[in-house]
């Protein structure tokens, strides 16, 4: 393939990219979270959660949290919100959770696109 | 363009029907490989891309579209698949130092005999021995290892008579192709072609050669020169020819443990597409070779394949629920 030729495919190929670009969803991950008692009974417990969207794009991302039984691996709570995320944005999400139980828990909070 | 890429691809010299034979066995696990990779990739990640589908008001159903063709191309890919991984396992003693004639007669033995009609195919032209004009033309596909066949010249017919399982119409398209350009170099305007392909539309060959054997006993009775165009091939001819196809013989072995996918082709292009369709170029050929159409089909396979990896890498934005 002469130079001209490989010239013009890249080209095309980065014109298709930065064309497309615009187009792409988030790429949203939990970078961190933590687990907060109730600060009076009968008060939920918040579970923060630190999502970074690693992507360009934009979108609607949802964050779940779970609370597991460490003896038995029952999931105790789980709630999950939703929130919109701009490209390489990092939010705080605040997740309401209602445990039966006091624990211990295991805590999981994972963040998914497309909802 | 379309003699060389879609009706006769790979057929100028033994190394080019070489490359092509190598080319085409790597089509055949390439579609294969791309079907099962495209398939997999489909359902593991089955959650994201409906979704997805479902957010976009693209059907779901799209998706089982996709596996059903890749499943279908795969299955029509399998013997081709197969015949490559025997040419590799039948191959394999040779580069472990094994004598090339053990290994050829292996793989002669792994042919069986071709049953029904022998493949022919016609010519433009007639062609004949500038000595013997009467007496068919015979170019043996035997190097020793076992028989092939043997490609016999009568008139414009040509068929390959005694041949093992297997094969293509390729080996008419490498003779016609070499005859033409030894021929061009006496008669420079001269003009060989394959012109009907009987595996391909038998019909249609039967009566294109009627009319030339029609040509012929006119001939006899009016005793006049040929009246359908001929050509004359001399004995150098022959014997290089003869030379050729004895080197290509290990070629034709593998060619045979492929599989003769080999159809007449249209292509069309819509001006305006359905259902508007007012105007719509089309474009056929009366054999497309199986290397040009695999080949175009692994192209397709990848370009999806590429599509449904390059959106689970990076979904679209797609409307919140």
């Amino acid at each position: 393939m002469s130079m001209k030729r490989r010239i013009v495919a890249i080209t095309l190929v980065a014109l298709v990219g930065l064309l497309t670009a615009a187009c792409f969803g988030p790429k949203p991950t939990v970078v961190s979270h933590e687990l907060s008692p109730p600060e009076q009974p009968g008060q939920p417990w918040v579970m923060h959660a630190t999502v970074k969207n690693r992507g360009s794009g934009e979108g609607q991302v949802a964050v779940t949290a779970r609370l597991i039984d460490p003896q038995t691996g029952t999931v105790v709570a789980a709630n999950e919100t939703t929130v919109t995320m701009q490209g390489h944005e990092t939010t705080i999400v605040a997740i309401d959770l209602q445990p039966p139980t006091d624990g211990p828990f295991d805590e999981e909070v994972e963040a998914e696109y497309p909802t | 363009m379309s003699q060389r890429f879609v009706r006769e691809q790979g057929t100028q010299s033994v190394p080019d029907y070489q490359s092509r034979v190598r080319r085409l066995a790597l089509i055949y696990v390439g579609i294969v490989v791309v079907c099962v990779s495209a398939i997999v990739l489909i359902i593991y990640q089955g959650k994201l891309l409906i979704t997805l589908s479902q957010r976009s008001n693209v059907e779901t159903l799209t998706l089982v579209f996709i596996i059903v063709l890749f499943a279908y191309l795969a299955l029509l890919s399998l013997p081709g698949f197969w015949g490559a991984l025997q040419i590799a396992l039948l191959d394999a003693p040779r580069w472990f130092g094994k004598d090339h004639d053990e290994v050829e007669r292996r793989k002669q033995a792994a042919l069986g005999q071709h049953e029904g009609e022998p493949d022919t195919v016609f010519l433009n032209c007639r062609l004949t021995s500038d000595h013997a004009p009467d007496d068919p033309l015979t170019f043996p596909l035997d190097d020793g290892s076992g028989s092939l066949g043997t490609i016999v010249i009568d008139g414009a017919k040509l068929t390959r008579v005694e041949a093992t399982r297997g094969g293509s119409n390729s080996i008419f398209a490498y003779v016609e192709q070499r005859l033409s350009q030894l021929v061009k170099q006496r008669i420079s305007d001269a003009r060989i072609e394959i012109v009907q392909w009987a595996t391909i539309s038998d019909e249609e060959g039967l009566q294109y050669y009627a009319m030339v054997q029609f040509s012929e006993n006119l001939q006899r009775v009016l005793k006049t020169e040929p009246l359908w165009p001929t050509y004359a091939v001399t004995d150098d001819d022959v014997a290089t020819l003869r030379r050729e196809l004895v080197e290509l013989c290990p070629t034709l072995r593998n060619e045979a443990l492929l599989p003769d996918v080999e159809y007449s082709v249209e292509h069309r292009l819509p001006i305006i597409p359905e259902p508007l369709a007012f105007i719509s170029l089309s474009r056929s050929e009366s054999r497309a070779d199986p290397a040009a159409s695999m080949g175009c089909a692994l192209l397709i396979a990848v370009v999806i394949l590429a599509v449904v990896a390059v959106i689970v890498l990076f979904p679209p934005w797609v409307p919140a629920r």
